[in-house]
């Protein structure tokens, strides 16, 4: 048994466990998640430590090679930021937090890590279930509020349903080809498939259980009410990670098993309708979380352009971008966590003036508006120009101009939140000295500028490496 | 490290040292002035040292995004230089000048202005596509946040329609690079956005066509032409008074820059394409612009369509593709930019003193401020283009240039003289001469000696330009030719005689005796 594949899986459940008995030992009192960035930091070390390493194990159905590892880091990265900003609004024990929150989270991460690893079918399957039952919980953090368990009961149903999809296309790729290893579907395809119409439908099956998963257009309903109810910590874990690990997935299953099958036209109209959706939708909103739900269904619809295209390059520069925008988007929920009040929803009007009482949140905030819209020097602006030189080098033109005429659409509605915090006057009745707690923020919301800065003034590094560990892959 | 990546970063340290030193705000104001100035002076240091006609100099070059064959790279020739200093030179005024206007969040101010000013710089000396688009948004930033925070009562507005407009242009320009930049690597994968390399690309005709449009798009919205001009008179009646003198005197400027360094250059078959849809919407803007002065009652909002009229002239200049009016475009950049920030400049003097930049409250203001009144004049004279000042000069090439290749719209384009003529002089009139109708204007102050520091430099330059140009066509028209060359559709080729350097023509006794016709 190779455990050396699994190293990171095995640290984050050890942790995991860990920190149930801890849970109970500190009757819920101390506050675990300082600890729980510390586990998946480690985690984290150790696939740096193991990077270049192709290891497989439990007979291939796992591979950690270097695309896993990749992914990983980058998984690890928005992983890492979240626990962040749960652990700075930590609460002495109340809320959100007096269920086994920290725990969940890390098995989450064992789920998404697998999804990525997963060379077989079944494991992929197993990677999601495992990544998505400790999300619906933690989406019901909350239990006190109607809006959160609200949320859980929601994004239970729609998830429950896209497994659903998931595997019946599975059943029917199987039947296709009669195997549930990757390599071997591929194989199976390439030598001429018999069932054409059974591959076909299952291919498209799987793609939509993953498409509902990260919210594409048109399996996105969900989003919006799950992004307002759960509680902002939640959200900011389930913006970034579960989106990074599903379009990882999508990446090998659609270079290595499914080539051939003609999957880049729902592809296509996937990420031409996330983008229209998610950006004009976004316009009319108020409210920051719903805001920014719908920034991330225009977000999706970006890395859908780079999936379409379908190469070499796009596979570095969809990585590239998902840790760009695993930075920017938890670093904007973390704000979000900081302001909020627990009183009411966050919109635009409560963040009124709020870069005179407190700049320094203000002002992170402002670089991750900036860098969502795209605008150099910040990873957004590095990660678009990537993502749509692939998608033109593809020879999708037309694809291209339509995501830059809705990217044009979106500096309205993000610019609008830099406007609330800086241009509108204070409301009334603010006194300059309300306490809050800023400071706790600083871990996340330092690191998540630096990433949005320091990848945007200097890609080279990371694309450098993203060429160089996905290009065996193809 | 080169003067060139001096001029880009020094403002920006110093921006951000600005943001979070402590102090007083008047120490803020002093510490940007200071820094301000240094960066003047150091780029004084590239007139010094230009060398006219040795092409791209003060190069540096590093490698920044190799895989994607994207450096740093900067250099500068006779079209930038002047730009450059231009802009070195329009800051420290735009500093001086806000001292007593802006007194709110002054950190953030001068911080904004000295990033525009590292943001534009950059934009004007780089010689890489990739690197030129980055500073061409960066410099969005600092003047959203200008008009936005510091600017008038509509200032979001103006800052969001500004942003908005600029961006949806150059997002297309984004696509036409990337297009390109795959067209110089054959789709092998090692393309460059090295700009000396697109300068040698031939990509066929109806394609230049497309990306044309697409570059000449997002540089008509800068410019303003006409019809996308929409959104100046808003953010510059918005921008607090520095905000406009940067704007008008340098940010344009990009709009008119980006014509030359990039889309022509580039795409010669594009531009001769839309060359007779270029001139006409010039000549449109020249008297469009000039007949919208006429029902201004806001003296910002008389200046700003002012400046849709000018810049109408140089694109004009721009269209006629010959030695003569590309050099009159090029001059009459820097002329606009010195005396439309003048302009400004002196509005916001008066702006202060008075809160108010409606004609009608002003009346009779000559007898309480002289010197206020006297350098508004010679400014306003200067804008129009009277003999002996800048705007002559430049004004003069440009419809010498347009007249050889379209003395149709050239004449049609000298309206906009006459016009200009009628709206400064009768806002002068209404303004500063005839009997003091507000009582309350008898307590406006005459010009201080920290605001006279800033306007008398402007009024040299007006005179210096005016009187004796060939030090600044020198520099830049050997740069011009060799561009001319490269940019020049075939059937442009124009007689022998107009490639006369300008300089000689305009030092010659017998032209100069045509000057004072």
């Amino acid at each position: 048994m190779n455990f050396a594949a699994i190293t990171p899986e095995i640290i984050l459940t050890a942790g995991a466990l860990f920190l149930m008995v801890a849970e109970v030992a500190t009757n819920g009192k101390r506050n675990l998640g300082w600890m729980t960035a510390l586990i998946i930091a480690l985690a984290g070390w150790s696939v740096i430590a193991q990077f270049g390493h192709i290891e497989a194990a439990f007979g291939g159905m796992v591979l950690s090679d270097r695309f896993a590892q990749f992914f990983r880091i980058i998984l690890f990265t928005g992983s890492l930021l979240a626990t962040l900003t749960a652990a700075a609004a930590w609460r002495g024990g109340k809320g959100v937090f007096g269920a086994a929150y920290f725990p969940l989270l890390l098995i989450s991460i064992v789920g998404m890590d697998l999804l990525v690893s997963g060379a077989n079918l079944i494991v992929i399957f197993l990677g999601l279930e495992i990544l998505s039952l400790p999300l619906y919980a933690m989406a019901a953090g909350r239990i006190s509020s109607d809006e959160s368990v609200e949320a859980g009961a929601k994004y239970f149903l729609t998830g429950a349903f896209a497994s659903g999809f998931l595997l019946f296309g599975i059943a029917l790729v199987y039947g296709a080809t009669g195997t549930f290893a990757l390599e071997g579907i591929g194989q199976e395809i390439s030598a001429g498939a018999r069932f054409l119409p059974f591959l076909w439908v299952g291919a498209v099956l799987i793609l939509i259980g993953f498409l509902f998963k990260i919210a594409a257009v048109p399996f996105h309903a969900w989003a919006p009410d799950v992004y307002t109810g759960a509680p902002t910590t939640t959200v900011a874990f389930f913006a970034a990670a579960p989106k990074a690990a599903a379009i990882g997935l999508l990446l090998r299953l659609t270079l290595t098993a499914l080539v051939d099958v003609p999957l880049e036209t729902v592809i296509w109209a996937a990420a031409w309708l996330s983008m229209l959706v998610g950006n004009v939708w976004a316009l009319r909103q108020r409210d920051l979380k719903r805001l920014l739900a719908y920034s991330g269904i225009a977000h999706v619809g970006y890395l859908l352009v780079g999936l379409t295209a379908k190469g070499a390059g796009s596979v570095g520069a969809i990585g590239f971008y998902l840790l760009g925008y695993a930075a920017m988007s938890v670093g904007a929920f973390a704000v979000v966590a900081a302001v909020e009040t627990g009183k009411g929803p966050t919109t635009l009007e409560s963040i009124a003036g709020l870069g005179r009482r407190r700049p320094g949140i203000s002002a992170a905030l402002s670089i991750f508006m900036f860098a969502l819209v795209g605008i150099p020097p910040t990873v957004g602006f590095a990660g678009k120009f990537v993502l749509f030189s692939e998608a033109l080098k593809a020879g999708y033109l037309g694809l291209v101009i339509w995501a830059v005429t809705f990217s044009a659409v979106s500096v309205y509605y993000y610019l609008r939140v830099v406007v609330a915090l800086w241009m509108w006057p204070e409301p009334e009745g603010v006194s300059a000295s309300a306490p809050h707690r800023d400071g706790l923020y600083w871990p996340v919301l330092g690191l998540a500028s630096l990433i949005t800065l320091l990848l945007g003034v200097l890609p080279q590094p990371f694309l450098k490496m993203a060429a160089e560990s996905l290009f065996w892959l193809l | 490290m080169g003067i060139l990546s001096f001029l880009i970063f020094w403002p920006v340290v110093l921006g951000l040292f600005l943001l979070v030193r402590p102090g007083s705000p008047r120490g803020v104001a002093t510490f940007a002035t200071l820094g301000a100035a240094v960066e003047f002076i150091a780029s004084l240091w590239l007139w010094n040292g230009f060398i006219p006609g040795a092409g791209f100099q003060f190069t540096e070059s590093v490698d920044w995004i190799p895989s994607l064959g994207i450096g740093y790279r900067v250099g500068i020739d006779g079209i930038s230089l002047l730009l450059v200093l231009l802009t070195t030179f329009l800051t420290v005024i735009a500093v001086v000048s806000s001292f007593s206007a802006i007194t709110d969040r002054q950190r953030g101010y001068y911080a904004s202005l000295l990033f525009l000013e590292a943001g534009v710089i950059g934009a004007f000396v780089a010689t890489d596509v990739f690197l030129f688009y980055v500073f061409w948004e960066v410099m969005l930033v600092p003047m959203y946040f200008l008009i936005g925070i510091w600017g008038g009562k509509r200032r979001i507005y103006a800052t969001v329609k500004f942003v908005l407009y600029t961006m949806a242009g150059s997002l297309l320009m984004l696509v036409a690079i990337l297009w390109t930049y795959h067209y110089t690597g054959g789709y092998s994968g090692s393309g460059t956005f090295n700009l000396l390399d697109w300068y040698g690309l031939k990509i066929p005709a109806h394609t230049q066509v497309w990306l044309f449009a697409a570059f000449a798009l997002a540089f008509a919205i800068k410019v303003p032409m006409f019809p996308f001009h929409t959104w100046l008179p808003d953010a510059h009646v918005e921008a607090p008074a520095a905000g406009s003198i940067m704007l008008a005197g340098v940010l344009l400027k990009l709009g008119t820059y980006g014509f030359i360094r990039f889309a022509i250059p580039i795409f010669p078959e594009g531009f001769e394409f839309f060359d007779t849809a270029i001139l006409v919407l010039s000549v449109i803007g020249i008297v469009y612009g000039a007949k919208m002065t006429l029902i201004q009652d806001d003296m910002k909002s008389l200046v700003a369509y002012s400046s849709v009229s000018h810049l109408g002239f140089v694109m004009l200049g721009l269209s006629a593709m010959n030695l003569i009016g590309i050099t009159g475009s090029l001059l009459q950049q820097i002329n606009h930019g010195i005396s439309t920030g003048a302009l400004f400049l002196l509005i916001g003097i008066i702006y202060e003193r008075r809160h108010t930049r409606m004609i009608a409250d002003y009346g009779g203001v000559f007898a309480i401020a002289p010197v206020f009144t006297i350098a508004f004049l010679i400014v306003g004279l200067s804008s129009i283009g009277l003999p002996g000042t800048n705007g002559f000069v430049g004004e003069f090439l440009i419809l010498l240039g347009a007249f050889a290749t379209s003395p149709f719209w050239a004449i049609i384009g000298t309206v906009g003289i006459v016009l200009a003529a009628g709206y400064i002089l009768w806002m002068v009139m209404r303004v500063f001469f005839g009997p003091i109708t507000n009582a309350v204007n008898e307590s406006i102050r005459d010009l201080t000696g920290r605001e006279l520091a800033t306007v008398v430099p402007m009024v040299i330059l007006i005179f210096w330009i005016g009187v004796y140009p060939s030090p600044f066509l020198k520099r830049i028209e050997p740069d011009l030719k060799k561009w001319l060359e490269q940019a020049r559709p075939s059937r442009l080729i124009d007689a022998p005689d107009s490639e006369r350097p300008c300089y000689v023509l305009i030092d010659a006794p017998v032209v100069a005796g045509e000057e004072t016709r």
